[in-house]
């Protein structure tokens, strides 16, 4: 049997396509695609599909630096790194940008299930004490309570549990630790934004960013969200399942 | 070039669907402002997922975007969650593509494709900052025009466009910037553009006319200046192979309807339906060379990365030599080929089979009427018989669902016609066993609206507890059966769009009361209200009963007696007293010409690749037009219809009550 074999794509997601929503997403990816005449694995059946497979949802609005998309290929045959550099690239809308791709065998576990936790920034209107002291807060409560629905039953769970870790950064540090030439995500122009950064833990429950957001006590402000990481976990350690800077030789690299 | 990008991105955090307002989509463009242009702003008078796929709107942006005198972008009307945040923050209506205000643009140009947007017209024009009233509108305001196939009776909306465009819009609105440009450059005033425009041919300045009354009867509308026509004739573009537009179909980043590669096969039909006013209005038939049509569809996929095509036209099973073009569009790849609008006595298993190869969408025919007899007076020529050839022919090509459209409150309907709707279908189902597993077909059931131009212009609509009666009566017929299910319109909002189709200029006073009221959207049935058009026809004493229910005598003179679609007066009185003799009339395009008017006047002609008409037996040509069923025992609609219309003006006792 010919092998069979999945690119994996990273990438970024910003400016006015940030309100596109995820469904929208995978139907650009799909046009994109057939658009760059690359090749393409559908489904069988009466309404074939074209298999496309995404990460975690992002919620309508967010921002990231951190997408994942796998396209399976058909069997027997793979993607060079020229074509999706110049052809994908090129039939993608501004604000989609690649970041880097590779081809792999085709893995036993999907993204959804393959990843374990998320990294957020979440662009914040206010001063850095009130910032600190929201985080203290949280840090200080035994437990913090968040409301929630499902299948109709209203719960309860405790947001401390998913939260490995929040912290307040530097806006110009997160900057620079952005992926070549996404300094502007967000593009903020003005100042007056403070970053809290957070790594939520994610499985068949999680705790959403906006939902973190009111339960640190700043729902009433202006919010922006990027994602800027997505990890899974290999043995203890966790890692990028496409890292940036990679030496496979189906890197693409950053488009300028 | 300014933008208000930056002040809408915090609403857009706040509003359901903002995806509709970022434009962004592949196609698109974003042309540089230079102040000696024309520039357009391209509206659309409904939700960006209903207005985007509009072909009209995008042709016009492609053309104007190619001229180096003009540019032109598009706006669409915002949901009301977005509106009013715009009102609360005064943030005003913006184009899509570079976030412009819309005041910036030279002229505001509204598609009218469906009078129930009409409300959102003015609610457009609000949001822009711009008076509703054109009279209020000051010298430096943009020019509001409108296109469109409800431009044909302006006239309910005359008070607030200044200058309607009628017909095909590929060559006037070059002639339009024209006129514009140098308008700008001398300064002229807004009078001196209005009068000017009102020299190109196709163009209504309605403010140069006026409606004249007569003991509650109008005279007519007639020019207040000296030089404008009596008389406004459409503008028809001879050859559409000379615009392969749109070249560059947007593509949209979020779902819209009809999310596919639409290529326009021909415009115009003659089939001569009889309540069909896009027939009649956008009369002769002009095809697409094959050649080109297959090239819009290869490079059309190639750019767009859509797997879908649809071929469209009036009746797309017409074109000349259809199962050959479909079969190649089919080689094309893993491409859904979808014809929207399928003649069931065209419709043959050799095109079914070469749709399928590919993957198939559901299938939709328009019987129209449930009896032959009814077919006849509509001029639907086709048998039942046909149908079920049609219907045969998909199911044995291993379709299961179809959808068949009807009509209720057609002239010299009876009972038995409407009941024959839900047995029709029922008989498709049965048709469907016989070569797949649990058949279905869905009935949908829209009330007739008598429009203008057409020869049922003069016929009075049904009333809504008569629609509703008659939908009844189809439910009944079709309960029980295994496999039928019926759809049906809102009749309340038929009521109204009858209102608006047929109404005068006096319904301008409705409209912007409804307006005023809150009521826009009302294509949307979470926004329709009919007590609002209720009492705002109330309060300025319009009756709705004698605009909508009222048959019209011979003479009347027609709100739209000014504006012409080419067709004769007279030729469609006469094609209406054929329809109330069951007279069925074959098409122009294989028998000889009636002189309807359409291709006479403006010395264009049908552009058609056959001689001859396609398979099936096409719209009466060489088909016995007397064969079919019995005619019904009883048609007291039919006699009173006729008593009504000898009996001249006021005489209600020919509507149904
Ligand atoms: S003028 Fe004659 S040929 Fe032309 S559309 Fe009318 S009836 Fe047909």
């Amino acid at each position: 049997m010919s092998p069979s074999f999945v690119v994996r794509i990273r990438y970024a997601k910003f400016s006015k396509v940030r309100f596109l929503s995820h469904r929208d997403m995978a139907r650009l990816w799909e046009r994109a695609w057939r658009r760059a005449a690359l090749p393409l694995r559908y489904s069988l059946g009466l309404q074939p599909r074209a298999r496309l497979s995404f990460g975690l949802a992002l919620p309508t609005g967010a921002e990231s630096v951190a997408e994942y998309l796998d396209v399976h290929l058909p069997d027997g045959e793979t993607v060079g790194g020229d074509l999706l550099r110049g052809a994908l690239a090129e039939s993608l809308p501004s604000g989609v940008q690649v970041l880097a791709a590779g081809v792999l065998r085709r893995p036993s576990t999907s993204l959804q299930e393959s990843v374990t936790s998320n990294t957020w920034e979440l662009w914040i209107r206010g001063t850095p004490s009130e910032i600190d002291q929201a985080i203290g807060r949280f840090e200080a409560s035994a437990s913090v309570p968040v409301q929630r629905e499902r299948k109709g039953k209203v719960g309860v769970d405790d947001a401390k549990e998913f939260v490995s870790a929040l912290r307040r950064v530097e806006a110009d540090v997160v900057r620079r630790t952005r992926p070549d030439g996404l300094a502007h995500v967000p593009a903020l122009a003005e100042g007056g934004w403070v970053v809290l950064v957070a790594d939520l833990v994610c499985g068949s429950r999680s705790l959403r960013p906006s939902e973190l957001v009111s339960v640190l006590g700043l729902g009433d402000r202006p919010v922006r969200l990027v994602r800027s990481a997505q990890w899974t976990t290999q043995g203890s350690r966790r890692a990028e399942p496409l890292p940036l800077p990679t030496a496979a030789d189906a890197h693409v690299g950053a488009r300028a | 070039m300014s933008s208000v990008w930056e002040r809408l991105e915090p609403l857009l955090e706040r509003v359901s669907t903002p995806a509709r307002y970022i434009g962004c989509e592949l196609g698109s463009v974003r042309p540089p402002h230079d102040p000696a242009n024309v520039a357009w702003l391209l509206i659309y008078p409904d939700t960006y997922e209903i207005g985007l796929p509009n072909q009209g709107l995008q042709i016009l942006y492609e053309i104007l975007n190619e001229r180096p005198d003009a540019e032109a972008e598009r706006a669409y009307t915002p949901w009301p969650d977005l509106a009013s945040e715009m009102r609360r923050c005064g943030l005003p209506l913006f184009s899509v593509d570079t976030h412009r205000p819309a005041r910036e643009f030279d002229v505001l140009a509204f598609t009218l494709a469906a009078e129930l947007t009409y409300t959102n017209v003015l609610e457009t024009l609000d949001l822009a900052g711009l008076e509703v009233r054109s009279s209020r509108r000051a010298g430096d305001d943009p020019l509001v025009l409108a296109g469109g196939h409800c431009a044909f009776n302006p006239e309910p909306m005359a008070p607030f466009v200044d200058a309607f465009v009628l017909g095909d819009g590929e060559e006037v609105v070059g002639e339009i910037t024209e006129v514009l440009a140098a308008a700008k450059a001398e300064g002229a005033p807004r009078e001196q553009k209005l009068r000017l425009l009102a020299d190109i041919s196709g163009v209504y300045v309605p403010s140069l006319y006026r409606d004249v009354w007569e003991g509650g009867r109008l005279v007519g509308v007639f020019p207040v200046v000296e030089g404008v026509p009596d008389r406004v004739e459409k503008r028809t573009i001879a050859d559409l192979a000379e615009w392969p537009y749109p070249r560059r179909q947007l593509v949209p980043l979020t779902e819209v309807v009809h999310d596919r590669l639409n290529v326009e096969v021909f415009r115009g039909c003659t089939r001569g339906c009889r309540f069909c006013q896009a027939g009649m209005i956008t009369r002769p038939v002009r095809e697409r060379p094959a050649s080109q049509v297959l090239e819009m569809v290869t490079d059309g996929l190639a750019r767009t990365g859509h797997d879908e095509v649809a071929l469209t036209s009036l009746s797309t099973a017409d074109y000349s030599g259809i199962e050959g073009v479909v079969s190649e569009v089919v080689g094309c790849g893993n491409v859904t080929v979808s014809l929207p609008s399928l003649r069931v006595d065209a419709f043959t298993v050799g095109i079914a089979s070469e749709i399928q190869r590919a993957r198939r969408t559901g299938l939709t025919f328009a019987p129209e009427a449930g009896t032959w007899r009814l077919r006849r007076v509509i001029n639907k020529l086709i048998t039942n018989e046909d149908l079920f050839g049609a219907v045969e022919a998909a199911f044995s090509q291993g379709w299961r669902r179809m959808k068949l459209y009807f009509l209720v409150g057609l002239p010299t309907e009876t009972d038995e016609d409407t009941r024959a709707i839900g047995e029709l279908a029922a008989a498709c189902v049965e048709i469907g066993r016989r070569y797949v597993r649990s058949p279905s077909v869905t009935v949908s059931v829209g009330g007739f609206v008598p429009k203008p131009h057409t020869p049922f212009q003069w016929f009075g609509q049904n009333t809504v507890g008569e629609l509703r009666r008659k939908l009844s009566l189809v439910r009944d017929a079709a309960r029980g059966r295994r496999g039928v299910e019926v759809k049906w319109h809102d009749p309340e909002a038929t009521l109204v769009e009858g209102l608006l189709s047929r109404g005068d200029r006096r319904v301008a006073d409705v409209i912007e009361d409804v307006w005023r009221a809150g009521g826009v959207f009302q294509e949307w049935s979470e926004y329709f209200r009919l007590d609002r058009w209720e009492a705002a026809a109330a309060r300025h004493a319009v009756s709705i009963d004698e605009i909508v229910h009222r048959h019209r005598p011979e003479e009347e003179v027609f709100p739209w007696d000014h504006i012409s679609a080419g067709l004769h007066r007279d030729f469609l009185w006469q094609d209406w007293r054929d329809a109330l003799c069951e007279v069925g009339l074959p098409d122009c395009r294989w028998t000889p010409c009636y002189d309807c008017g359409a291709c006479t006047g403006y010395g264009v002609e049908h552009v058609v690749a056959s001689t001859t008409p396609p398979a099936g037996g096409s719209q009466g040509t060489g088909q016995d037009l007397t064969r079919g069923e019995e005619l019904p025992a009883s048609v007291p609609v039919r006699i009173l219809a006729k008593a009504s219309i000898r009996g001249g003006a006021g005489d209600r006792e020919g509507a149904e009550g």
